[in-house]
């Protein structure tokens, strides 16, 4: 039997250790897996509600011009959102009764963005004669933001056409108004 | 005695050799299986996350409802008049890139609990979809392949308006 020294066993001893040591990142492997963070969203609201603001029950909103005083040029009346009424033509104002704008009121998710959203004409009629009613204004600019309670309230405005020699008698007509969340 | 101290550098060289083998593969090769002696290298397995899981807009209902985007980020509801519009809707879209043609495979989430962080009020998510199998599915010849995952959200009865969000993880790995 031979006889292995001390320094031959230290020799076969380290040099073990070191292939295990270099063998380690050979053998042990992390979590396979590769991932990535996702996020995922649902954005609950209130449906909106519009409705006239100011009026009894049943009557019906109304942007009214009142009295026209026709002539032999073309007129425009205009009545703003805050019911200011004037012409183009001097002088063709007639009676302010009846003049009236329409009011709504708004609700829905608090602090929302919502667009008022108005026609871009409409035609009253009497008889055959018709006038075109255009230029529709709200008083809420151009972003509407509901209030902290979710609300808001908005008038419209808009402006009359008036043909030359436009036939007298009472014109009348319907128009649409609605609001949506930006 | 000779022998022995001969044997002892031989080990050492195989050490040394041993060393060399072994750097070479942990700098080539990661989280795949393989061994020491055949130093297979493998491109990484990696995800580039491309959209988010995202349901839109839905109003405030009464009833309970249940909405789903499916892989193809199609919308649809129990009621369809309770969808709005104005949020982004998708499926989470993820482009993974790795060894060309290699199987993977999909880890499907568990139910996530969507959080409004004022009332702390939650939507459970669930019900995962893919436009492709969760197993045996391979990446294509460029070493590519967009994985699309829709999910169904379970709205309760009366559940309070606001946003609803979580953050969840989704993995994949090289079969």
């Amino acid at each position: 039997m031979r006889i292995i020294n001390l320094k031959t066993w230290k020799t076969i001893a380290i040099s073990a250790l070191l292939l295990a040591a270099f063998c380690l990142p050979v053998a042990v492997h992390g979590d396979p897996r590769t991932s990535v963070d996702t996020n995922s969203s649902l954005h609950i609201m209130l449906s909106l509600s519009l409705a006239g603001s100011g009026l009894p029950p049943g009557v019906p909103l109304q942007l009214n011009f009142g009295e026209i005083i026709t002539g032999n040029v073309s007129n425009a009346i205009t009545l703003t959102p805050q019911g200011v009424r004037s012409a183009r033509v001097a002088g063709s104002l007639g009676s302010s009764t009846g003049v009236i704008v329409p009011t709504l009121a708004v609700a829905g998710n608090h602090n929302t963005s919502i667009n008022i959203i108005l026609p871009s004409s409409a035609t009253i009629s009497n008889g055959a004669a018709t006038m075109t009613v255009s230029g529709f204004t709200q008083n809420l600019g151009a972003t509407p933001i509901l209030d902290a309670n979710g609300n808001a309230l908005f008038s419209v405005g808009a402006t009359l056409n008036v043909g030359a020699n436009q036939p007298t008698g009472q014109y009348t007509g319907t128009f649409a108004i609605s609001v949506a969340y930006q | 005695m000779r022998q022995l101290r001969l044997t002892a550098r031989y080990l050492i060289i195989v050490v040394l050799l041993a060393l060399a083998a072994g750097r070479g593969y942990a700098n080539l090769t990661r989280a795949t299986a393989g061994t020491a002696a055949n130093a297979t290298v493998v491109v990484p397995l990696d995800i580039n996350k491309l959209a988010d899981l995202q349901f839109g807009r839905a109003f405030f209902s009464a009833n309970a409802h249940t909405i789903t985007v499916a892989p193809d980020d199609s919308r649809t509801a129990s009621d369809n008049t309770i969808l709005g519009e104005g949020d982004p809707v998708s499926a989470a879209t993820f482009l993974l890139v790795g060894e060309p043609n290699s199987g993977f495979h999909i880890y499907t989430p568990g139910p996530i609990a969507l959080r409004n962080p004022d009332t702390q009020m939650t939507i459970t998510v669930d019900s995962f979809t893919f436009n492709t199998s969760t197993s045996h599915s391979r990446l294509g010849s460029n070493g590519r392949f967009t994985v699309t995952m829709g999910a169904t959200a379970h709205i309760k009865a009366a559940q309070p308006s606001g946003w609803y969000t979580a953050s969840f993880t989704f993995s994949i790995h090289y079969e």
